[in-house]
């Protein structure tokens, strides 16, 4: 068919041999749908030009039905296993199966498990062959879906799929379907368009790089174009200048001090921008934007929605951090003589996430979880692990990782997670393990501002804390001086901590309490080692 | 059936199904069937039947025991490598395979089976082997669950586990040594050609096992019923009725039944292994390398040493013919049998020699007429 004909060929408009006429004239007759599966044409990226087809002269609707194929995942059987031997397979390639059928069945030491489907569709392909063995979490079978997906999951910006591999709190919400993976027809620089959709960009003066495709494998149908069109730019294209990647080799091209055409704009590839961003650009340009939210935007909406149905109380403290900066300085300078320690040096948020975990041991009800779940009269879970989030800015948005076991760990063992965590959110690289399991939380959001903060718990936890911003502040001390007492005022580098507790089942006095010990123990760090385990 | 699956999910700590925001939720269903009968095909296909039909949020509670026989594990089972099935025709040993994994156990009555079926959100591994050694405690007997999820006693296993889930139900079923025939166990499940098999899948792993009547003259089948039946109670809920069944004449386990007697279920579910024998005739000495999957040949390769001077001259193409001959055969005496019997018909005799020596020791360990 013609699509299998070498691009070249295809691309410029030449003088039909008779043999081409011919196919022409009989792929015209034929009742075929039009953009059904078949591959099309790949474009060189530096011509303009689309091929006049039939296509255009017959007016066809450029699109696609889109039908999806999931790679269906071999689920967690439990018991910890990781990998199991398929027995026997009871489909095979082609196979209509629907939801509930059995789809094979899977044998580990002593057990055997009855695999079946949770789609219904058409089995496409089979990841392992008999007595292979399949590991849990992987695919073991591809099944073409039977239904389209609907169009409010297409047309949503995958804002931060390329970076996030797990939002936060609600990852159900979004692992229904796989994140769509624009990223790669990008850097490619290759187009799937048809020739209609094309011959109407060209028409707008668009270039189709920087339309999102919503079509199949990222094909950009005509809407998309249309819409392009009406509402200016995809929220995909517009990148702020500050946060493009390094590795884009585009990124001199970025014009973007014209507001006045999306068009010229380069797309610097896949990395996300916010919504919010992109709204911004859009008020730069005169316009009202509607974004939907990203898929951690999603997360926040849902978890912060469900936090705020729980009642804070709310304690603020100042701690002075004149001891510890010392006590800082001095390790630090010792890692650097050191020269193969984990970490070179150590930031403040060690300090305080260990400081946390020392005093989550004499008040474990700040790590406990409240078990509400309707049906049984509510209670608290008391958790032995010390899983310290730290919330974390990352370019795809608010993250919080955390810190497993700190009970168990050293101020450079949690430096060093620290770092890799960081490494990993500057990447985009955290995963679901990472954010999972949290026990409680800390936020060092004085980093980039602020001085008292009212902090949202997370619903999971009872207790978080925010640190504002270290400022030098005059305070007043007492010393003795010649046998004398003297009042002087002198500086001191004062940091206010703000936690906030559920009331429902954390009293004001144990919050109280808990934030005097932590203010104890950062003012004297000689007090944390005295009780370091 | 998604709602019954919603229903389903057990709450924390309790294994009762949720039915609705109540005060208290009522205790969960629970049955128990005892079979009458001790024919290991209907017993197997009954605890299937109770797998598949009984009440997705029900706990059932399953005593049966077999006549003499070796039940294999569902697929990781070689019955050629496993099992002596010459000596078990001999002594009237059924071989029968089940459908949860495993290793291969000898039953006979001494030893009594216990199943329990439950919801597939409420299993854990070690839960019901618990409740039977919490059975035999109340009968005076020290027993305590060991690291593989076994029932043991001083050490030594009385005990052996085996689970199979779906996507609604899973079971728990394991064996009681009570007074068993321990020496015939041990000649049926020691294979002549266990060494020249290499069998992908899982070997069984021996473990030395000993009788509860060393510990107790008075246990038997029925008091051990008893007692699991009352830790049954305990542990989940007393059962509404107790019914004893002729798994035999049972209507509805009759497909069942048929299937796990067939060939392809018993041997063809092996997964693939190679069989390597040699013989040394007075023209040359042969090393024959026969791989199956399924049961069935796959590959044959048969030759002299590689080193060795070249064998007399049509050796080669009578070995190039019998491999081609075997390619896709059953592994099973007769069909190997009938096969190379053309070969064994012409005139060479070495021909003959090769081709007896080959049906005789292939899939030698089985009987001719199963």
């Amino acid at each position: 068919m013609l699509a299998l004909r070498a691009p070249v060929q295809r691309a410029v408009r030449t003088t039909a041999t008779r043999a081409q006429q011919i196919e022409r004239s009989l792929w015209r007759l034929s009742s075929r749908p039009l953009c059904s599966s078949a591959p099309l044409a790949v474009v060189p990226k530096s011509r303009g030009v689309v091929c006049q087809t039939r296509l255009e002269l017959r007016g066809f609707h450029a699109t696609t039905t889109t039908s999806k194929i999931v790679a269906y995942k071999l689920a967690d059987i439990g018991e910890g296993i990781t990998e199991c031997e398929i027995i026997q397979w009871f489909v095979k390639p082609g196979d209509k199966v629907s939801q509930f059928d059995k789809i094979c069945e899977v044998a580990s030491d002593k057990a055997t498990v009855e695999i079946t489907s949770r789609y219904d569709g058409i089995v496409k392909k089979l990841h392992y062959n008999d007595n292979d063995i399949a590991l849990v979490g992987k695919p073991i079978v591809d099944i073409e879906l039977d239904e389209q997906p609907s169009d409010a999951e297409t047309v949503q910006p995958p804002a931060a799929t390329t970076q996030a591999t797990a939002s936060p709190q609600a990852p159900e919400a979004i692992a229904a379907q796989p994140p769509r993976d624009f990223t790669s027809d990008r850097t490619n620089d290759v187009i799937y368009a048809t020739p209609a959709v094309r011959r109407i960009a060209r028409e707008h003066s668009i270039d189709l790089r920087f339309v999102e495709g919503t079509g199949k494998s990222g094909r950009i149908l005509k809407e998309d174009v249309h819409r392009f069109v009406e509402h200016g730019e995809s929220p995909l294209t517009l990148h702020p200048p500050t946060k493009v990647p390094a590795a884009s080799s585009i990124e001199g091209d970025i014009a973007s001090d014209e507001p006045r055409s999306p068009f010229i704009q380069a797309n610097t590839g896949a990395t996300a921008s916010s919504a919010s961003l992109a709204s911004a650009a859009a008020m730069v340009a005169g316009e009202d934007h509607m974004a939907s939210l990203s898929p951690i935007q999603r997360a926040m909406f849902k978890s912060m929605t469900e936090s705020l149905s729980i009642p804070h109380f709310r304690f603020k403290d100042e701690i002075e951090l004149d001891a510890l900066m010392r006590a800082r300085q001095h390790i630090n300078s010792h890692l650097l003589a050191l020269g193969d320690a984990p970490v070179t040096k150590l930031s403040f948020m060690p300090f305080f996430i260990k400081a946390a975990s020392l005093a989550l041991a004499k008040y474990p009800i700040l790590n406990a979880r409240v078990v509400a779940d309707g049906t049984s009269p509510p209670s608290l879970l008391y958790r032995a692990a010390h899983n310290i989030g730290v919330a974390m800015d990352t370019p795809g948005g608010l993250l919080v990782p955390n810190i497993k076991h700190a009970q168990t760990k050293s101020l450079i063992d949690i430096a060093a997670d620290l770092q890799h965590l960081v490494q990993k959110g500057k990447a985009g690289a955290i995963s679901g393990a990472d954010l999972k399991g949290g026990t409680f939380t800390l936020s060092n959001v004085g980093m980039i501002g602020g001085t008292y903060l009212s902090p949202v718990l997370v619903s999971s936890e009872v207790c978080i804390g925010a640190f504002g911003k270290v400022q030098r502040l005059p305070r007043f001390e007492t010393t003795i001086v010649d046998g004398v007492a003297v009042e002087r005022v002198v500086p001191k580098h004062i940091l206010v901590a703000s936690w906030s507790a559920d009331h429902r089942v954390v009293d004001g006095a144990t919050m109280a309490r808990f934030a005097t010990l932590y203010k104890q123990l950062l003012e004297n760090p000689e007090l944390m080692l005295a009780n370091m385990r | 059936m998604l709602g019954l699956l919603l229903r389903c999910r057990a709450s924390l700590g309790r294994l009762y199904c949720q039915r609705g925001i109540h005060d208290a939720p009522p205790p969960p269903k629970a049955l128990c069937y005892v079979s009458a009968c001790t024919d290991p095909y209907a017993n197997l296909a009954f605890e299937d039947w109770i797998l598949r039909n009984s009440d997705p949020c029900s706990y059932v509670l399953y005593l049966w025991r077999n006549r003499p026989s070796i039940v294999i594990g569902r697929n990781q089972q070689n019955p050629w490598k496993e099992c002596n099935l010459a000596l078990m025709a001999e002594r009237d040993v059924v071989l029968a395979r089940r459908s949860s994994g495993g290793g291969a156990v000898y039953h006979d009555l001494g030893n009594t089976n216990y199943t329990v079926v439950m919801p597939r959100e409420a299993f854990t591994r070690n839960m019901c082997a618990e409740m039977v050694a919490r059975a035999l405690q109340a009968s005076d007997i020290p027993a305590y669950v060991n690291a593989r999820h076994d029932v043991a006693v001083d050490g030594l296993k009385i005990s052996g586990s085996a689970f199979k889930l779906t996507k609604l139900r899973a079971f728990h079923h394991g064996t009681m040594l009570i007074d068993a025939d321990l020496t015939r166990l041990h000649g049926c499940l020691k294979s002549q050609a266990h060494d020249c098999i290499d069998a992908k899948g899982v070997a069984s792993v021996p473990s030395p096992v000993v009788n509860l009547r060393d510990y107790s003259l008075s246990l038997d089948h029925s008091s051990f019923c008893d007692a699991v039946l009352r830790q049954f109670a305990n542990t989940f809920a007393p059962p509404g009725e107790v019914t004893v069944v002729d798994t035999a004449g049972d209507l509805r386990t009759i497909d069942e039944r048929r299937r796990i007697q067939t060939w392809d279920w018993l041997y063809g579910q092996t997964p693939e292994f190679t069989h390597r024998l040699h013989r040394s005739f007075s023209w040359a000495t042969v090393f024959a390398s026969v791989t199956a999957r399924h049961g069935r040949i796959t590959d044959v390769s048969i030759d002299t040493a590689e080193s060795a001077l070249q064998p007399p001259p049509g050796s080669r193409l009578l070995f190039a013919d019998a491999a081609a001959r075997l390619k896709g055969v059953r592994y099973h005496p007769s069909d190997i049998n009938e096969c190379l019997l053309p070969v064994i018909d012409s005139d060479s005799p070495r021909a003959s020699e090769l081709c007896d020596w080959l049906t005789s020791n292939l899939s030698f360990n089985t009987v001719s007429s199963a």
